[in-house]
């Protein structure tokens, strides 16, 4: 008998399907050989991502084969659950490069216009103002809430081989310094001017156009992975709390993203960002307090933001608002921010996260940045931050305000600008700040509570919850430092506020320990320490012979205590946190203090592995 | 490893170790660096002199560190902590505000027609909570969120422990059996039906309504009309719904949210011969971390009190509230009324005496939190009285002989008292704590 194969193996794949649980996922290919009018298979793959964007459903996975895309992707649809995601994926050892820019030639060189001398390296391009579409960055200013920039600065941007110029205020300031560019739309045609020094624009000239590479076309856009692309040069504008945070990935509201392995460059302010699009700005004082609204934290955040690498933004590495909540952000190198310096204040940093429960923040290399390094606020709660890198930072490396807490800051190498700056950790009405075997060099603490801006209205949450417990005002209280190591710059001067203590800590070259608390702290002279970067990673020469002995008790949940108003510090599923294992995972020797407490320790242990680019 | 509780208790302290180390070369990449010489590992704040006295002595220095070091009162963290035993024999029953032989007491004088009592009893007996016709309205989840002016089910609850509570008192003092009945009924219905209690005042609502609750059912609990298994079953409420949000006080807030539940947790305690429960409630009375603090609460021998800044209502709340925690110490031969030499007499003074139109000097005070600040004395309110001075009054002046005034005066401006606000106060003090004569001298 003859045994047909056919509908066996038919068989076999209906069934096999069924058994992965969604029977419908698809892979749907993008290909610079592709063709939107095809099925978009591997076979016959799209052209474009949005293409592609446009028909995944919940369970697909969009394969994107190398190439450089100069999309704006508006994502139409969500995933359904963690089993039914749309993915948006780089094909398998391909660089898949995403562009907020395009091309730019037919530059002229500029001869005998509008200056009153010639300059050889000035040249000229001329945009019809319809090849922008209805958004030209470079008619439209960088502005939002908090904004305190330059009034001038426009969201264009002008590469030369993917280097940003600078822009400049005025015309004739083109003329005087190369890599710089001014532009002057008339309403009909946009006029840029660079200055390509003694470079040829015709090698590749971009100027970006879209202002985000992903983001949602509405609200409720949730479970969308991103994996391995690279993502550059949008013209993203200011993020704020209280207005938009674009960014070039944006969340737009949705929950349950993951991004991860990604590269993003040369973001016009933030990188990723974390967004809530809108919230009630009338609501202040404590009985409608500021994102009081947002109480169901089922409905908010679980983001998975990990390895990626954030470089040359403007404004913020991550940023987020309400969406923080119950998300990681791990493993994530994050340089170069605001690196001209052309902006300041609270929504400047390395991560900003405003309105966040129970995120944890881990494991990343933040350095480099114009600002501070990890700005809490306002309104955090249970928020982890553990085994992070953060250095060369202008700002504070730490700065949280208002809230009632708790944050449990543990295990982190930080480095600071110097004690004599001012800047090192900053608490402005930051209550229940648990900072725990960190090593801090070089950095100034200061506490203080400022007056209530939102009116006597923080929201102390019930524990793991947007739930209103209380609403009065934070004030600069229960601050605990235990079992850190200070190198050149200490608790000497902080004040001691209502329930702040300190013990077990290590003072080590000159740093001084509080005048009121260190019962039980030790203080050496002098210790060979270095934190250096090499091309390869961070790394630390460190010798824990030579840091104090101080018999710290083991820091956990019980030895914190509760806090009166928002109770233990503690994991986010409600199971206590113990301090047992160091920044590499090595179990803690009873004796020892700071991130390092393993047996063995090499001359040269890096500390953060680079992300490379692709 | 032993969790260490406090941070006086290190441990043992490190063994001393002089062995130099070297130093590290230095590395030739971009660095943030620190001088890479080491001398010595030493363990004191002084590391510099070699000589053998001094290191002998540093080797001490922990331990003296240790000795001399100024423990910083963790004010707003709280860590578990063992109460000294301040009631071990068993609790008096009934013995919250009222013990047998004060309800005795009522039921004579009204029965004879005396005054006061006669008039404090006819106020008692108009109030419709006191109706044996009372209709019980439970919910099975009361939120009390008056800050975000949300309420459910909690108005509700306010009137019924009312009821529950004046219904047992009618019934104690005239024996109509209707009465009886129907304080059990509104305790039974209660205990059937609620099953969730919170909100962003929870720890006001539990401790004001749970005190009341428990008042009540004491003042029942050996009805026979009462089973066992419905006596149970609202203990059982109070000890699972009503305890658990108040258990660690309310640091944070000012003192009158600590004194509910002070007052609710020495009642609950009483209530359900949980010795653990009262003494953590007398403890916190005497050495409290918060606001509701005997010395926090009236912060001096002025008699200023923490919320003096805040309005006049919540400053007679306050020292109402505390009066109530006493008395149930008193009902079980505790004397917290004289805790601090008469502390609480003092704050009643100074709070009768401004409310009745005089002036009280006043200091800028901070609380214990940090978080209120008070730098005038606040007169929004002034003069509206509590019906709170009987049981001051009658305690301090008539069985006690010390002279309270202001107090006395309050209480005959408001006499016969009536109901108080929501179930803030018992209320009615005049018929229940009105003494006959001064007594010799207590215990």
């Amino acid at each position: 008998m003859k045994i047909r194969i056919a509908p066996i193996i038919a068989f076999v794949l209906l069934f096999s399907g069924a058994l992965s649980g969604v029977v419908d996922a698809r892979e749907l290919h993008v290909a610079k050989s592709g063709n939107d009018a095809a099925a978009g298979t591997a076979a016959a793959p799209f052209l474009t991502i949005g293409r592609a964007a446009r028909d995944a459903q919940p369970g697909d996975t969009v394969v994107i084969h190398a190439g450089v895309y100069r999309e704006q992707v508006a994502l139409p649809r969500g995933g359904t659950s963690d089993d039914a995601r749309i993915s948006f994926v780089a094909a398998h050892g391909d660089a898949v490069v995403v562009k907020g820019s395009e091309p730019l030639a037919g530059w002229q060189r500029e001869s005998g216009s509008i200056w009153e001398r010639e300059s050889p390296g000035i040249w000229r391009a001329d945009v019809d103002d319809a090849k922008f579409g209805g958004f030209n960055p470079f008619a439209t200013l960088i502005s939002g809430p908090g904004y305190t920039g330059d009034s001038w600065r426009h969201l264009g941007e002008v590469y030369l081989n993917g280097v940003p110029l600078a822009e400049q205020p005025a015309s004739e300031a083109v003329d005087t310094g190369a890599r710089r560019w001014f532009a002057q739309d008339d309403g009909h045609v946009t006029h840029i001017w660079a200055n390509f020094g003694f470079a040829d624009p015709a090698q590749l000239a971009e100027i970006n156009m879209r202002p985000v590479a992903f983001a949602p076309a509405g609200p409720g856009v949730n479970y969308i992975t991103i994996d391995g692309l690279t993502i550059v040069q949008t013209a993203n504008n200011w993020a704020s709390p209280d207005g938009r945070q674009p960014g070039a990935i944006s969340t737009g509201g949705g929950t349950h993203w993951i991004i991860r392995n990604c590269t993003i460059a040369d973001a016009k302010c933030a990188g990723i960002s974390l967004e809530q699009p809108s919230r009630d700005l009338t609501r202040s004082g404590p009985n409608r307090p500021m994102f009081g609204e947002f109480d169901n934290i089922a409905a908010v955040g679980h983001h998975i933001v990990s390895n990626n690498l954030i470089q040359r933004c403007g404004q913020a590495g991550i940023f987020g608002v309400v969406h923080g909540t119950d998300s990681q952000i791990s493993g994530n190198q994050i340089e170069d921010i605001n690196g001209a310096g052309q902006l300041s204040g609270d929504d400047v940093g390395g991560i900003c996260l405003a309105c966040a429960v129970d995120s944890i923040i881990r494991g990343n290399l933040i350095r480099r940045v114009h600002g501070a390094g990890i700005v809490l606020g306002p309104l955090y709660q249970g928020v982890r931050i553990t085994g992070n890198v953060i250095m060369d930072t202008v700002g504070s490396p730490l700065y949280f305000f208002h809230s009632h807490g708790p944050v449990l800051v543990d295990d982190n190498v930080i480095s600071g600008p110097g004690a004599a700056t001012g800047e090192g950790v900053k608490l402005r009405s930051a209550e229940a700040s648990v900072f725990a075997r960190n090593l801090f060099a070089d950095c100034a603490f200061t506490s203080e509570s400022l007056p209530p801006y939102i009116i006597g209205g923080t929201i102390s949450y019930r524990p793991h919850s947007l739930v209103t417990k209380q609403t009065i005002p934070a004030i600069a209280l229960d601050n605990k430092w235990y079992a850190n190591i200070f190198v050149r710059g200490g608790l000497g001067k902080l004040p001691q506020h209502t329930g702040d203590e300190a013990n077990f800590n290590g003072y080590m070259a000159g740093a001084a320990a509080s005048p009121w608390g260190d019962a039980y702290s030790a203080t050496v002279t002098d210790l060979g320490f270095a934190l250096a970067s090499t091309p390869r990673a961070v790394v630390l020469r460190f010798n824990p012979e030579a840091v104090p002995r101080v018999n710290s008790p083991v820091i956990d949940t019980a030895f914190i205590g509760r806090f009166a108003l928002t109770e233990s510090i503690e994991q986010p599923d409600g199971e206590p946190i113990r301090l047992l294992t160091d920044f590499f995972g090595h179990a803690i020797p009873p004796d020892t203090i700071g991130p390092f407490g393993g047996a063995s320790w090499d001359t040269e242990k890096p500390l953060f592995k680079l992300l490379t680019q692709p | 490893m032993n969790h260490i509780r406090s941070s006086n208790d290190p441990g043992s302290p490190p063994p001393p170790d002089w062995f130099p180390l070297c130093s590290l070369r230095s590395l030739r990449l971009e660095y943030v660096f620190l001088t890479a010489k080491i001398t010595r590992n030493a363990k004191s704040s002084r590391p510099d002199n070699h000589s053998k006295l001094h290191r002998f002595l540093r080797c001490l220095l922990p331990l003296v560190a240790l000795a001399f070091s100024v423990s910083v009162a963790p004010a707003q963290t709280i860590r578990p902590a063992a109460t000294p035993a301040y009631h071990p024999a068993p609790f008096v029953h009934p013995g919250l505000l009222h013990t047998a032989a004060d309800l005795a007491r009522m039921k004579q004088m009204v029965a004879a027609g005396r005054e006061p009592w006669k008039s404090g009893f006819a106020k008692l007996a108009a109030d419709p909570e006191s109706s044996a016709t009372w209709t019980p309205a439970p919910f099975e989840h009361v939120e009390r969120s008056l800050l975000t002016g949300h309420a459910v089910g909690i108005n509700e609850m306010n009137k019924d422990c009312n009821a529950a509570y004046q219904n047992a008192l009618m019934w104690w003092i005239t024996g109509d059996d209707a009465h009886a009945k129907k304080a059990v009924e509104i305790l039974n219905a209660w205990s059937g039906r609620l099953k969730v209690f919170d909100g962003t005042d929870i720890e006001l609502g539990a401790g004001i309504d749970g005190f009341k609750f428990a008042n009540a059912a004491e003042l029942m609990r050996n009805y026979p009309g009462w089973a066992p298994a419905d006596l149970a079953r609202c203990r059982q409420m109070l000890l699972t719904i009503f305890y658990p949000p108040l258990q660690d006080f309310a640091l944070w807030a000012h003192g009158n949210w600590d004194i509910a539940c002070m007052k609710a947790m020495i009642a609950i305690g009483v209530f359900s011969d949980d010795h653990a429960m009262f003494d953590r409630a007398v403890d916190y009375y005497y050495h409290g971390q918060g606001n509701g603090a005997i010395t926090h609460y009236v912060i001096d021998d002025t008699g200023q009190v923490q919320e003096s800044g805040r309005d006049q209502q919540h400053t007679q709340l306050g020292v109402g509230e505390l009066a109530e925690t006493c008395q149930v110490a008193w009902s079980q031969g505790l004397d917290l009324y004289g805790a601090s030499d008469n502390r609480l007499l003092k704050g009643f003074e100074y709070v009768a005496r401004f409310n009745l139109g005089e002036n009280v000097p006043f200091a800028f005070h901070v609380d214990t939190s940090g978080r209120f600040p008070a730098d005038r004395i606040a007169t929004n309110f002034r003069g509206r009285l509590r019906p709170i001075y009987e049981m001051a009054y009658n305690h301090y002046a008539v069985l006690k002989g010390i002279p309270a005034p202001w107090t006395q005066k309050a209480a005959e401006k408001l006499r016969p008292e009536g109901a108080a606000a929501g179930a803030d106060h018992p209320g009615f003090g005049t018929l229940l704590f009105s003494l006959p004569a001064p007594s010799p001298a207590p215990r």
